[in-house]
């Protein structure tokens, strides 16, 4: 798209025009957009193609729409991370990540549905309603950037910018037939990625292509001085790329605490394919294990919920977000405010992480988790003594029906054994879809590099898309 | 072509009889600033239970292990006052504002 | 015949100076109206992630070393969760169980030191003012640098209490952390105290302090607080441990709430920064930064310049007080008349126009210029003191403020002669006295020609050429 604008092939008005009407034949049945920015997008495109026309030089990403998940800041538009709570909310200041985006001259076209706060699997505890899946509208897209995904797989835009916390991106990448990247934790920015939980946030992006997905990563990685604990640049991934032709020489780790018998026979066998296929470029299989991962998923939800009670106490009704007022006490308006603006599940998840940080059960719980924690990356760094990624289904199941897990938390959290691991250890991972459940259902396998090495993920990813077409299928006509 | 698959490994783990009473929920309602009506107790006492049945199989495998605590970062930023936000932009998202002030229903310190 | 042991501990806050706040670039500044010195950190947005000063870690490990505490190699910030109107997050960044700095002391006189437990760095809260209509929050404070010292329950006595906040004041402001001014809140003080039997191993009940905004504030909420939990044991009661509040305009403390229950903050290592690694290399910018301290100097200046305990205080009171003083002596000034000088005249000329001694009127140089033309006997003490005020005014060099005053000392005989006739016409009695054996009167006679003078008449000729007048008779 970026190339066939700067070519003049197609003017980045048209570009948006085409994007904006495929968003409106079809998003009033997805609903994959909290909001549309079409003046906006109009007028950027308009100035992308004037400097275009003037000669000017033209970012990687110049003319192509994006759409960047409801948790990221715009300055001047409402951000509203799914949650009642920030319903009216209107940014002063634009996220890093989505600076990235527009310094590259992509066209920011709208913010897409999300699971509250980011806690979800499903988009389901978004505010707004759920979205559907574009392959099947029973199907939840995933979450919680279910919408961001969505947005990919209906062809609305060819990328949009997720936050994977224990999943978030891979997930519904999975779930949408489209492919989706977790970068290292402080590759990108997350300055302006409205909070879940610190340790584990990451900003990520969906595309159709891990190609698409290298482009984005390197406009987007990079120390910014605005986040602490951002990471220094690495070299750009896009130009290794076109010399990716095979994977000789890749040795390929399958940890199989994360191929197990938990997993649905059809999401095994997907992966179990997609190995095969990279065995066939030349890469070579090699059986690992991590032995702690059987904890993962209790540590995240400790960490997580922990830190996410931490980062959603600054909601109190006082300075922004909703208020309730009529109550003559501060302490009630709080407590009414929090009440009415934050959804069930965030609210089950504040309290749960104030118990798993409170005094007396901090060292038991929160600590004992950290310990996980450390002892996990120490696995991964095992594993890594033996290949250079790691390949595992990217959910236990394949996308459900709207509605079917809601109540069944069990159910939900299994959800999330897969991806949990490399959120806890910090490392890169990257969803590609290959395969399909027999009635057509997307699947999509994981690929999990050491820290700092999404080129690896990337590449073993591209070479696979080179020579397939699982992720060019495409649910809307 | 997996050696150990025969071993479950991400089913869930026994839970233990959680001690999750009225007074827990209450300090923790209390804490968080909620307010849980009665009939969504027996949902946070649920999660409850399972975190605290997880928290068992944590213990028996991180007893010794270091804690995972926050890396080195980079350099520091330098002391530069820089631009502020204008007092209508601060105040811009209040609920409620007076004399540049956000406003809160009074604080009586008791 | 006192049956009870006072035991009193202190937690001190003290605002680093830095220009901007510990975690933000918002500027920080004493005055402003409200919510102008906000950057999106401080209001706690969505998004927003905090950026830790490297001048206020610099200025903290710089207290840490001039309190003689131990710094620790790798602290880590943590969140304090509370929920209050002026803590935009909901939770004050501080640090918990990995401070910046361990141990230390400050010393009480006498000997005497009170240990210090720890140092650590945290961000302040926010300001609220109640009106009827509600309570106003304004953020212009939150987010400014603060250290925290945590002092052991060392010290014995009210006036202790008070002449460890003097020291620690003292060094503070000494090497340049903080202006420790307690009436603008850049030193705020909690006091804890508790009275036990004498020789009890156990402490009393422990009753904390609060709105304590002077020094003596502090003593006078002591001395209450002692008398009257004395007062209740002596009666055979149980004091309650609590949080009170002083009433200085009542003279009394008031029980603000109960602390039976601890409250849980909950604290976390904060996810947003990384530990806080502090190499060799910060530890010895620090040390240099820090200089020499107070007490070193104080030492110095009794010993090797002989200087009066009052003048070596005095010099000492201030990093830049002693600074100066030593660029006079840098440029050939006798300590003891620099010293003089300063104390003089100096000091109380820069008190009364304030601001910055480096930029007081006269430098340093200039000074030394005017004290070797009256070591040298060029000018007279009186003289001498017309040039400074000359100089303060006009800001010119010595030699030239005395020209452009005439005072050029006056040593010809030719000139003085006729002024000493004019004297002993002017004052017969006090001439009749003299050469009756009464030398004391010789002294009106002088004066009458230094003023005549207006202070330039060389006194030494003037004595010569008066005992040569009265004494052929």
């Amino acid at each position: 798209m970026a190339r066939a604008v700067a070519a003049g092939h197609v003017t980045a008005t048209e570009g948006v025009r085409a994007a904006l009407a495929r968003i409106q034949q079809h998003d009033p049945q997805l609903r994959a957009f909290v909001e549309v920015w079409p003046e906006r997008a109009l007028a950027a495109a308009a100035a992308i193609d004037r400097r275009r026309d003037a000669g000017e030089h033209l970012g990687p990403l110049a003319g192509v729409p994006v759409a960047i998940k409801d948790n990221l800041l715009l300055a001047g538009e409402r951000a509203s991370a799914g949650s009642r709570m920030l319903e009216t909310f209107r940014a002063p200041y634009t996220a890093s990540a989505v600076q990235r985006l527009l310094a590259a001259d992509a066209i920011v076209i709208g913010r897409t549905n999300m699971d509250e706060f980011g806690m979800g699997s499903t988009t389901e505890t978004s505010a707004f309603g759920p979205t559907r899946n574009p392959f099947d509208a029973n199907l939840v897209p995933g979450g919680s950037s279910g919408g961001s995904a969505a947005a990919v797989a209906a062809d609305f835009c060819p990328l949009a910018l997720g936050s994977d916390t224990g999943g978030s991106v891979r997930q519904p990448a999975a779930f949408c037939g489209v492919t989706g990247l977790k970068p290292t934790w402080g590759r990108v920015s997350r300055r302006g990625l409205v909070a879940y939980a610190s340790s584990l946030d990451c900003v990520g992006a969906i595309a159709r292509t891990a190609e698409d997905l290298a482009l984005w990563l390197d406009t987007a990685a990079g120390q910014d001085p605005g986040d602490a604990t951002s990471l220094p640049a690495t070299p750009p991934v896009v130009t290794q790329l076109a010399a990716a032709n095979d994977l000789r020489g890749l040795r390929i780790g399958l940890p199989w605490e994360l191929n197990g018998p938990g997993l649905d026979d059809e999401v095994a066998a997907a992966t179990d394919a997609l190995g095969a296929a990279a065995r066939e470029h030349g890469a070579e299989l090699v059986g690992v294990s991590l032995p702690t991962v059987a904890h993962a998923v209790a540590a995240y939800y400790l960490i997580a919920t922990a830190e996410a009670a931490s980062n959603l106490a600054r909601y109190d009704g006082v300075r922004y977000g909703l208020r309730r007022s009529g109550a003559s006490r501060l302490e009630a308006m709080t407590t009414a405010s929090r009440s009415a603006g934050f959804g069930e599940e965030v609210q089950l998840r504040i309290l749960l992480g104030t118990f798993a940080s409170s005094y007396g059960y901090e060292a038991q719980f929160h600590g004992a988790a950290q310990r996980v924690r450390a002892r996990l990356a120490a696995d991964f760094a095992a594993a890594f003594a033996h290949c250079d990624v790691l390949l595992s289904p990217t959910s236990p199941v394949p996308p459900f029906p709207l509605g079917s897990r809601r109540d069944d938390p069990l159910a939900m959290w299994l959800c999330d054994a897969l991806t949990v691991p490399a959120s806890l250890a910090g490392l890169p991972a990257l969803s590609q879809p290959w395969g399909a459940t027999a009635d057509g259902r997307p699947l999509g396998s994981t690929w999990t590099a050491p820290a700092g090495r999404e080129d690896l993920v990337l590449r073993v990813a591209h070479v696979l898309q080179r020579h397939s077409d699982h992720h060019l299928r495409r649910p809307l006509p | 072509m997996h050696p150990g698959r025969a071993t479950p490994s991400i089913a869930p783990h026994v839970p233990t009889p959680p001690d999750v009473d009225r007074a827990l929920i209450e300090r923790l309602t209390s804490l968080s600033r909620l307010f849980l009506p009665a009939e969504r107790h027996e949902a946070l006492a649920q999660r409850l239970q399972r975190i605290v049945a997880a928290f068992g199989s944590l213990a028996e495998v991180a007893d010794d292990a270091e804690r995972a605590t926050p890396a080195a970062g980079g350099p520091l930023r330098a002391d530069v006052p820089g631009p502020t936000l204008s007092v209508d932009e601060v105040l811009a998202n209040a609920p409620a504002a007076a004399a540049n002030c956000f406003v809160v229903p009074r604080v009586v310190d008791a | 015949m006192n049956a009870w042991t006072t035991v009193i501990g202190l937690e001190v806050h003290v605002q680093l100076a830095t220009a901007s706040k510990l975690f933000s670039p918002a500027p920080v500044a004493a005055l402003g109206e409200p919510n102008t010195r906000v950057h999106a950190i401080d209001l706690g947005l969505p998004g927003v992630l905090p950026l830790p000063n490297a001048q206020a870690i610099a200025l903290a490990i710089r207290a840490a070393l001039a309190l003689g505490a131990e710094v620790q190699r790798r602290s880590v910030f943590a969140r304090k969760h509370y929920f209050y109107p002026d803590l935009p997050k909901g939770y004050q960044i501080s640090q918990y169980d990995e401070p910046l700095a361990r141990g230390g002391s400050v010393s009480l006189g006498d000997g005497r030191s009170c240990r210090l437990h720890r140092l650590h760095v945290e961000e302040d809260a926010g300001k609220l003012t109640h009106t009827d209509a509600g309570t106003l929050v304004d953020l212009n404070r939150a987010g400014v640098p603060l250290v925290e010292i945590v002092g052991e329950p060392d010290l014995r006595t009210p006036a202790e209490a008070h002449a460890f906040l003097r020291e620690l004041r003292h060094v503070l402001r000494f090497c340049g952390v903080s202006d420790c001014d307690m009436e603008l809140g850049s030193l705020r003080c909690d006091a804890n105290i508790s009275v036990m039997p004498e020789g009890s191993a156990q402490f009393g009940a422990k009753v904390e302090l609060k709105n304590l905004n002077s020094m003596k504030m502090v003593q006078r909420a002591l001395e209450f607080e002692e008398r009257r939990q004395t007062a209740v044991l002596a009666a055979g009661g149980r004091v309650a441990t609590e949080t009170r509040g002083w009433n200085d305009e009542l003279g009394e403390s008031r029980p603000l709430r109960s602390k039976e229950q601890a409250p849980d903050y909950r604290y976390l290592p904060d996810p947003d920064l990384p530990a806080l690694i502090v190499g060799d290399d910060e530890v010895a910018t620090a040390r240099s930064a820090l200089g020499e301290l107070p007490v070193a100097r104080a030492a110095r200046y009794r010993e090797h310049f002989a200087l009066p305990a009052p003048d070596v205080e005095a010099l000492c009171a201030e990093r830049s007080i002693g600074d100066w003083f030593e660029r006079v002596l840098a440029h050939g000034s006798a300590p003891k008349l620099a010293a003089n000088w300063l104390v003089a005249e100096v000091l109380p000329a820069w008190r009364q126009r304030g601001g910055d001694l480096d930029a007081f009127p006269i430098a340093p140089d200039r000074l030394a210029e005017l004290l070797a033309l009256l070591a040298g006997g060029a000018i007279t003490q009186v003289a001498a003191r017309r040039v400074f005020a000359h100089l303060l005014d006009h800001g010119t060099t010595a030699a030239t403020a005395m020209r452009e005053l005439g005072l050029d000392r006056i040593t010809d005989p030719e000139v003085l002669r006729p002024l000493v006739q004019a004297a002993i016409a002017a004052l017969p009695e006090a001439a009749a006295a003299v050469r009756a054996g009464k030398p004391k009167a010789l002294d009106a006679l002088k004066g009458h020609v230094m003023r005549s003078t207006r202070g330039r008449a060389d006194p030494a000729a003037v004595d010569a050429l008066l005992a040569a007048a009265l004494s052929g008779g």
